[in-house]
């Protein structure tokens, strides 16, 4: 039960900074160069420049390191396993052996440097979640998509989607558990057996968690009806989204920096 | 001693930013077969600290004892204590999923591992035990029953365990009054007729009060009151205002008409004693 209280994805931890007020949309894209450049860096100089830059974004922002650095702890896992089939997998210079077993000196510069690729990726994108309330997030998210209206993207529908799952991540996390301890109450059992036993064993939670979802379903799409919802069309906002001096320059400061890291390194 | 709680503290979230604490210093002892009322305030700690009796959550410090068997020390067995601890959660209508009733209230017995004969014995008494009909109800859905039926399987789910203690999280919330009436009447009749151990879990004084043996008051995640229910409503009552849990409206009444300067006994739980209680001082007052 303690690993569903862990999880940080999706969490908005409300500050008054910097990386907080800007435009959703300057963070999402920043985002998102940051993301491009990390994977046409070949050296570690340049994973240096943007780790630091990912960095100071952080302190910037008063979000405390712990709940970012606690993003990556699900993909730890991800992260030495790639780690250690690229330090034995990669033919090369012979550095240290062990039996059979190969480390190369290309395996380990590879390795490290897919790491330090992963890493950077989570931190980045934590902090974009960590410091932009969902509410802004899809309201970003919105109004990038409205680009490619002409192609007929649903954009309001999709921003919508995301923004009430969002909202019921925790909802439904909370549920989960709350079932859980309900099911073990009444001698259910959800650490002991093999595979099969234990995926049969979901099925008190499963259920129980599927019909409470349909029912809020059903139960939002009233209340949004008796609101008027009526889709996008024609609908307006109640903060207008505006690009100001911060964004244009915290843009330009990001697209310089990924350009420049991506060409030299 | 059945249950026994020994400086017990929790905290939500330890060592995070968003640490609370929830439980502070707790004593407490339970015996055997006692019928209990936990009251508090929404958000005072209730619901985290039975939480804590059958083993779900640890305490950040502190001992639980149930039948001297101490909960958090390792290789307990906690099946055994769940088995003997039967925890009902609010709303647990919410925990059904089997395609029928029978199957319901027989998946705690199967888990136990119990004979085909044992358990279908033990889905009747227990269907009993809540005023289901064995015949009518067996082979029904869960899902096509009303609110307060779907509540009354639920509790049968967890009778049918045969728990030495049962501890309902506010079990008469979202029902109207007759549900709410029945329900209590049916936990009452569990008490007297099959001398099992009740906690009564709620954040309303009325009925409970009057339905309990002892009372035990939450405030801010401390116990601040501890004693039959009588007597804290006569000697505590301004108490009880003052953190806003407020008296049943018959003892209100009386401790409004001791304001006025009548001498009458303010622990009084129902009408009925409320109305003894006035006819003895009125037939004081015409011998005088």
């Amino acid at each position: 039960m303690r690993i569903l209280r862990n999880i940080s994805f999706g969490q908005y931890i409300p500050r008054d900074s910097l990386i907080h007020n800007l435009d959703p949309r300057i963070k999402i894209l920043s985002c998102l160069a940051i993301i491009i450049s990390l994977f046409l860096i070949t050296k570690f100089s340049g994973y240096l420049i943007l780790g630091s830059f990912v960095l100071i974004s952080i302190i910037i922002s008063k979000v405390h390191p712990k709940f970012v650095f606690r993003g990556l702890r699900p993909i730890l896992f991800i992260i030495i396993f790639t780690l250690i089939i690229h330090l034995f997998m990669t033919e090369g210079e012979v550095i240290y052996q062990i039996g059979f077993l190969k480390i190369t000196q290309e395996g380990l510069v590879k390795g490290l440097l897919i790491s330090f690729r992963l890493f950077i990726l989570i931190l980045a994108t934590s902090l974009l979640t960590l410091a932009t309330s969902p509410i802004s997030l899809t309201d970003g998210i919105e109004r990038l998509l409205a680009i490619f209206k002409f192609t007929g993207m649903p954009a309001h529908e999709i921003a919508m989607m995301m923004t009430i799952a969002l909202r019921f991540i925790p909802t439904l996390l909370e549920e989960t558990e709350k079932i859980m301890k309900a099911q073990i109450s009444r001698g259910a059992d959800f650490e002991s057996g093999n595979i099969f036993n234990r995926a049969k064993n979901l099925i008190p939670i499963l259920i129980p968690l599927f019909v409470n979802a349909f029912r809020r379903a059903d139960e939002l799409a009233i209340a949004m009806e008796a609101k008027c919802y009526r889709g996008g069309e024609g609908r307006t906002h109640y903060r207008e989204l505006k690009i100001k001096k911060a964004d244009i320059l915290t843009f330009v400061l990001t697209i310089v920096i990924t350009i420049m890291v991506s060409v030299m390194f | 001693m059945f249950i026994r709680l020994e400086d017990m503290c929790f905290t939500y979230s330890l060592g995070m930013p968003f640490e609370t604490e929830v439980l502070k210093n707790i004593n407490l002892e339970i015996d055997k077969g006692e019928f209990i009322g936990l009251i508090g305030h929404t958000g005072c700690g209730k619901t985290t600290l039975i939480q804590h009796f059958n083993g779900l959550l640890t305490p950040t410090s502190g001992k639980i004892y149930v039948e001297g068997v101490d909960l958090n020390k390792k290789g307990v067995n906690l099946k055994l204590v769940r088995q003997k601890i039967g925890l009902v959660f609010q709303y647990p209508e919410n925990q059904l999923f089997e395609e029928t009733i029978y199957q319901e209230v027989a998946f705690g017995p199967k888990k136990l591992g119990l004979s085909e004969e044992k358990i279908k014995k033990r889905v009747k008494e227990a269907l009993k035990m809540v005023d289901l009909d064995y015949n009518l109800y067996a082979e029904r859905s869960p899902f096509s029953l009303s609110g307060g039926e779907m509540r009354r399987v639920a509790l049968a789910s967890i009778l049918s365990i045969r728990p030495k203690m049962l501890i309902l999280d506010e079990p008469t919330a979202n029902l109207d009054p007759q549900g709410r009436d029945n329900i209590l009447s049916e936990i009452k009749k569990i008490h007297y007729n099959f001398g099992m151990g009740v906690v009564l879990v709620s954040h309303n004084m009325e009925k409970v009060a009057e339905t309990v043996n002892r009372l035990v008051v939450m405030h801010r995640g401390e116990i601040i009151m501890d004693g039959a229910p009588r007597d804290i409503f006569e000697k505590h009552a301004n108490e009880l205002i003052e953190v806003g849990l407020g008296l049943p409206q018959v003892t209100e009444c009386m401790h409004k008409l001791k304001e006025k300067g009548k001498d009458v006994y303010t622990g009084v739980l129902t009408v009925d004693d409320a109305e003894k209680e006035m006819l003895k001082k009125i037939k004081k007052q015409i011998k005088k």
